[in-house]
């Protein structure tokens, strides 16, 4: 009896413990997401901005800084969206946190030209980093996660190869739904407060044609606002697209003063409900725009 | 003299490796440069004027803070900040530290130079993250009128417990900062060498809930500061921070924090010396609600004893309106204040519209 006990007690040590998952936590919520799909079980995700929430501002907090500690990965969005990730890494004081910019591969837009400098608003001199909108910007960001979780943990590489095929060949399979869904969409000229959709505007055919605020990241002017209203009016505009995260004040104005609508677009997983994952997060956008009162 | 001519080829080859290895480093990756200004335009009714013997309105250019930041290499940063001030036409090094992130045991990062102590919470901050503008009374008596930046080194680690953090840090410092930053007092200090002092901070980071998050601190601080004299001095702090954040742009914010010191102080006449201790107490709390992007609000109580004359108080109150205009980059407060002195038996009243502003990536701040 005592045998068998010991024999029982040295096959558990031996067998060690389970196989840990791999520690990611990325800056948001849609990289989370992306994460989730390739790694499936083999990793843990967190994302430090909430979906609802402005991911150009977020709080340093020391709770950040020991969640990162404890990573082996950490995912940025890049092109200077996420700044504010450099001190929680700092702080974490993980000498083999991997640190991986999911924006390499991708192709960014309005990549501005010329000398830039703040007088041009919160403008990214780098180009616009609200690329994970569009779905194959997506793939390069599964294919960048995809390559990390590889070299923290090489011995599940040919999971994290089928988990990434599988994510391809679902994105391949929504895109030509989204687009038969959003068919309706081509050509609909819309305000937004921000400037967070050319790659979803580019994809799927929707015309931006002006933004509530003056300029990237300035508050909304009388006079810009005025100037608005009267556009408009003239362009027959029916949507007031609004992130979930800024006053719909200005847009409520507009809408009162034009006849358009004010509808909150959530331009990140978590940012609206059923927008649960980064394929959702496609439906419920293309949901709202074309469900918006015209 | 002999050993020195012996080093010099070795010193100067060693110079000409470091600046060789780097030239193209140090072209190619500037540090991040900052400029932080403070403009100030104050008005004194008549009664306060005459107490504190300034004129009813003024302009005041408060400083220009030069701040360089980067990273060393993947290890390393090193931080500078140089504050100007212009009233005072004075330079002062308000900062510059060498930092190790990463790579020592224990999660432990190291930090060298001169820097902010972190005894309390409000002394390791820069004062333009505070929308009530001066620096708390206990702070000024107690460490000096621009809080206590000590040339020196600390070891900071951070421990997760849960999903909470729990800060320590440890450090030993030059006594030759100090609590006395004037000139006089300096020149004093020259005459014997400084001594080393030490410190400790304890804190503990905990979110509540997706929206609540609270921190709680405690420091001490020990030494002999005055080494002329051997004057020493104990101090201990206690502090708390507790926020509300329901979304990006709405905030509730309560701060306090307590300070007691015990300090020897000298009793000077023409026939005799006498050694004396101070035993004094502040504290100071501040709430501040932000309700949308660009407004906030709020008010804060001060009051300290002084830490080096007995049975002296000062006391404050006062409220602030604050508008950023644009994001971080610009900030105007109007700020209300009521100070009242049995030391220097004044009341002040004033009310300072701040303009502060901030070119360059000095922005993001910790918790």
């Amino acid at each position: 009896m005592k045998t068998t006990l010991l024999i029982c007690i040295l096959a558990a040590l031996l067998a060690g413990p389970a196989a840990a998952k791999v520690n990611v936590v990325a800056s948001t919520t849609d990289l989370a997401s992306i994460t989730e799909a390739v790694g499936g079980d083999a990793v843990s995700v967190s994302s430090i901005n909430r979906g609802g929430n402005d991911p150009h501002f977020v709080e340093v907090l020391p709770s950040y800084m020991v969640r990162v500690k404890k990573a082996q990965v950490y995912l940025l969005v890049g092109l200077d969206l996420d700044r504010w990730a450099y001190p929680i890494i700092d702080g974490s004081r993980n000498g083999k946190l991997l640190v991986v910019d999911c924006s390499k591969g991708i192709h960014p837009l309005e990549v501005p030209t010329g000398k830039t400098d703040a007088s041009m608003g919160d403008v990214h001199p780098r180009g616009n980093p609200h690329y994970w909108l569009d779905p194959d910007n997506g793939v390069v960001i599964a294919t960048n996660v995809a390559d990390a979780l590889m070299r923290v943990d090489s011995e599940n590489a040919s999971l994290y190869r089928a988990g990434l095929q599988r994510f391809k060949e679902q994105l391949e399979q929504r895109k030509p739904q989204w687009k038969e869904h959003a068919s309706s969409l081509a050509g609909l000229e819309i305000i937004t407060f921000h400037n967070s959709w050319p790659y979803f505007a580019r994809v799927f055919g929707v015309n931006v044609v002006g933004f509530v605020e003056p300029l990237p990241g300035i508050e909304p002017t009388p006079s810009h606002t005025a100037s608005l209203i009267e556009m408009v009016k003239a362009r027959g505009i029916h949507i007031i697209g609004v992130e979930p995260y800024f006053s719909q004040r200005t847009p409520a104005t507009i809408a009162r003063e034009s006849g358009a609508k004010v509808i909150e677009l959530p331009p990140s997983v978590g940012g609206a409900p059923g927008a649960d994952n980064y394929f959702a997060l496609f439906d419920v956008i293309i949901d709202r725009l074309k469900t918006a009162p015209r | 003299m002999s050993h020195t001519r012996g080093a010099a080829p070795l010193v100067a080859a060693l110079f000409m490796l470091t600046v060789g290895t780097h030239a193209t480093a140090q072209t190619l990756l500037n540090p991040d440069l900052s400029v932080i200004g403070d403009f100030r335009a104050v008005f004194r009714p008549g009664n306060a004027a005459d107490s504190t013997g300034t004129n009813e309105f003024s302009f005041v250019a408060e400083e220009i803070e030069l701040a360089y930041n980067g990273y060393l290499n993947p290890y390393m940063r090193a931080d500078a900040f140089i504050g100007f001030h212009i009233a005072e036409e004075a330079i002062d090094v308000e900062e510059f530290n060498l930092t190790v992130l990463r790579g020592l045991p224990l999660s432990l990062q190291f930090n060298a130079g001169r820097y902010l102590l972190d005894f309390g919470k409000i002394n390791t901050q820069h004062s333009h993250q505070w929308a009530w503008i001066e620096f708390p009374l206990m702070i000024r008596t107690m460490l000096g009128e621009e809080g206590l930046r000590t040339d020196g080194a600390r070891v900071t680690t951070l421990v997760a417990i849960g999903e909470s953090a729990l800060g320590l840090s440890a450090s030993a410092f030059s006594s030759g900062a100090f609590a006395h930053e004037h000139e006089e007092h300096a020149e004093e200090e020259e005459e014997a060498a400084p001594e080393i002092m030490g410190s400790g901070r304890v804190s503990l980071f905990s979110q509540l809930s997706e929206t609540w998050s609270a921190e709680i601190g405690g420091s001490y601080l020990g030494g002999t500061y005055d080494p002329a004299e051997q004057l020493g001095v104990n101090m201990g702090a206690i502090d708390g921070k507790l926020r509300w954040r329901p979304n990006t742009y709405g905030s509730f914010v309560w701060i306090f924090e307590a300070m007691s010191s015990d300090r020897e102080v000298a009793e000077e006449d023409s026939v005799s010396f006498t050694v004396v201790k101070v035993k004094a107490k502040g504290a100071f709390t501040e709430v501040q609600y932000q309700w949308r992007k660009r407004w906030d609000a709020g008010g804060f109580f001060d009051w300290t004893e002084d830490a080096t004359i007995e049975d002296a108080e000062t006391t404050a109150v006062g409220a602030f309106l604050g508008f950023n205009p644009v994001e971080e980059t610009a900030r105007i407060s109007l700020v209300y204040r009521h100070e009242t002195s049995d030391l220097y038996d004044f009341e002040d009243d004033s009310v300072t519209l701040q303009f502060l502003w901030s070119l360059g990536p000095h922005k993001a701040h910790t918790f």
